[in-house]
């Protein structure tokens, strides 16, 4: 069967008003595991992922890394090759809007002016421009990834 | 009913304030926070902590569903959203009626009217308030120049699909009108496709003034007299004050009737705003929006009124009559809040998140600091760069002036830059002592004056 949010939301309501400390269901697409004390509810389901509005908690991507303001190893970058870096601990995105696409690929030719990606810091989107005229290489950084402060983004071949 | 576990639907400074709310009411509390803030103020302060999304608020604080699931497992029978984030969506009101949990805010349907602007404009006229004078779509250059010759100059012409600029004129003498309809016109097609323009009497010198209304599920309905939140930048409120400085008895008795007028024709339950725009040489007021949920500059409302707004908030929401009526409402005294956020205003506002490596907050009496922060604390990237607010109260204008100058002195705040000595300077200035603010004034005076002092020290 099918299990719909409202189903869902009842089962748990009953769960809230039994005296188990533990329950583990799984019936049709759902894999439901609730624990009264400790660690919150969890929600899983095995059917195809619903839109991103109706996701249940513990359903979704992996989230970034939880200690934002620590900065990660260099990466290397080839000889001759331009790094785009993030002007400031943010989150990158590779396109202007989720439902858009992205700014670039990898192989793509850009203009210095050319945008290449966003990084949004306290709700302010800044602007990345390639900086140089070339290919994009290599896209570093994830898309929706918190990013350290000249944390290497994207590398860029300058034309010659 | 009353309401026995809240769910805190929110973070910041705002889940620390519902915190507290619920303690004093002896209310179980629940905050359903993003894994960015899991160790936050809040979290330390509730009875329990439920993550309910990755640090992105899209996936977290604004997943309707997570919340409400939380709100479900964790056996809460009320939701408040706070400000920002859920807090004026209807669509989440109404998954709360429909599971059985108590929203801590006004209707869906007063939600909705307030949150759709052409609604709260024709509300706002048929319940004779005042709206700005305008006409809604001008076809013929000569429909304009008979509309500005109506409203008055100078007027505004606005691109009816467009924004950020384009398609916008403002017109201040009637020999410029036809040039200036034909110029918007054609650059309105160029941006949006479609040429079509509306008029407005646009305000040179304007002042924002709100009011601040009560009401509850039993027709009761009152209002706490107005703030003035005229510091703005880019139409961010800054500071705000209670009461308005600009505001004579006769214009506050005409603004707190029309605010009522509204909320009554919405049968307002719970706080809210409406807020206006006062033209500062006539002292003319027009409506601009309903805010149907607590705002942030509420302390100074409460300074002057000794009420505590999101403790009868909760006491509404749960059933109760309002715990006051019009006549118990005093307001005694003038309050300023400072917003302090971590931007750095020498560097264009630049948003600044960190560690806060020193905190020290000003005390005394009259004093007051609504925040989340302390020493050691993160301030994250992902969300709004509000780190707290200083609030002081005082007898007078002047004396409110003279306590803040004083506790932002003491406020020390070290890790991450902050807006505290750009608020002091504009405390301190001559303009902000005069009153002599309007909403346009931080940007156009200020700042390039203060950029220019800055820039040789």
């Amino acid at each position: 069967m099918d299990w719909t949010e409202k189903q869902i939301i009842a089962t748990l309501r009953f769960i809230e008003q039994s005296d188990y400390d533990e329950v583990k269901l799984e019936a049709g697409n759902l894999k439901l595991h609730v624990r009264r004390r400790g660690a919150p509810a969890a929600l899983e389901s095995e059917a195809a992922p619903p839109p991103a509005s109706h996701a249940a908690p513990g359903q979704r991507a992996p989230s970034p890394r939880s200690a934002p303001l620590q900065s990660t190893a260099e990466i290397a970058i080839p000889p001759g090759m331009t790094a785009i870096r993030a002007p400031m601990i943010g989150t990158f995105y590779r396109a202007p809007a989720p439902h858009l696409p992205p700014f670039v690929q990898e192989g793509a030719t850009v203009k210095a002016d050319d945008t290449v990606c966003l990084v949004e810091v306290m709700k302010l989107f800044n602007t990345i421009k390639a900086g140089v005229s070339g290919t994009v290489m290599k896209i570093v950084a994830q898309n929706a990834a918190t990013v350290a402060k000249d944390e290497v983004l994207i590398i860029i071949e300058p034309q010659r | 009913m009353s309401i026995k576990r809240v769910l805190i639907a929110n973070r910041g400074e705002i889940a620390v304030r519902i915190a507290r709310a619920c303690k004093l009411l002896g209310v179980e509390s629940v905050l359903a926070c993003s894994d960015a803030d899991r160790e936050s103020l809040a979290a330390r302060m509730v009875d329990r902590v439920v993550c309910i999304g990755p640090a992105q608020a899209t996936a977290s604080y604004l997943d309707q569903d997570a919340v409400i699931t939380a709100a479900i497992g964790t056996g809460c029978d009320a939701v408040h959203p706070g400000y920002g984030f859920l807090s004026e969506r209807a669509a989440f009101r109404r998954l709360c009626d429909e599971a059985g949990i108590v929203f801590i805010g006004p209707r869906a349907d007063a939600i909705a009217a307030m949150g759709d602007k052409l609604t709260a404009l024709r509300l706002a006229r048929s319940a004779g308030v005042p709206t700005i004078p305008g006409c809604d779509e001008l076809k013929t250059a000569a429909d304009a120049r008979r509309e500005a010759a109506r409203i008055g100059l100078p007027v505004m012409l606005k691109a009816s699909a467009g924004g950020g600029g384009r398609g916008m004129r403002i017109v201040r003498a009637l020999a410029d009108i036809e040039a200036a309809y034909t110029a918007a016109s054609a650059e309105a097609q160029t941006a949006f496709g479609d040429g079509t323009l509306y008029m407005e009497k646009y305000v040179e010198r304007a002042r924002h003034i709100e009011v601040q209304v009560f009401g509850d599920a039993h027709g009761n309905l009152v209002h706490l007299g107005e703030r003035d939140c005229s510091v703005q930048r880019r139409h961010q409120k800054l500071i705000e004050e209670a009461p308005s400085p600009a505001v004579d008895d006769a214009t506050r008795q005409a603004l707190t009737a029309a605010a009522l007028q509204l909320a009554r024709a919405v049968s307002y339950s719970g706080a809210g705003t409406v807020e206006f725009m006062m033209d500062a040489d006539t002292r003319a007021c027009y409506f601009l929006e309903m805010n149907t949920r607590i705002q942030v500059e509420h302390p100074v409302t409460e300074a002057i009124t000794g009420l505590d707004l999101v403790a009868e908030q909760i006491r509404v929401a749960g059933g109760a009559p309002l715990s006051f009526a019009q006549r118990d409402v005093e307001l005694s005294g003038h309050a300023i809040e400072c917003r302090i956020n971590a931007e750095d205003a020498r560097n264009d506002f630049t948003p600044a998140p960190g560690t806060i490596a020193r905190w020290r907050a000003p005390r005394g009496p009259g004093i007051r600091i609504d925040s989340h922060c302390h020493e050691g604390c993160v301030v994250p990237p992902f969300y709004d760069s509000m780190i707290g607010k200083l609030i002081v109260h005082g007898e007078s204008r002047g004396d409110a002036i003279d306590k803040m100058l004083s506790a932002l002195d003491r406020f020390i705040i070290d890790g991450v830059t902050t807006t505290a000595p750009f608020s002091r300077a504009i405390v301190a200035s001559d303009a902000f002592r005069r009153a002599a603010v309007t909403t346009a004034w931080l940007e156009q005076s200020f700042l390039p004056e203060y950029m220019k002092l800055e820039a040789q020290s």
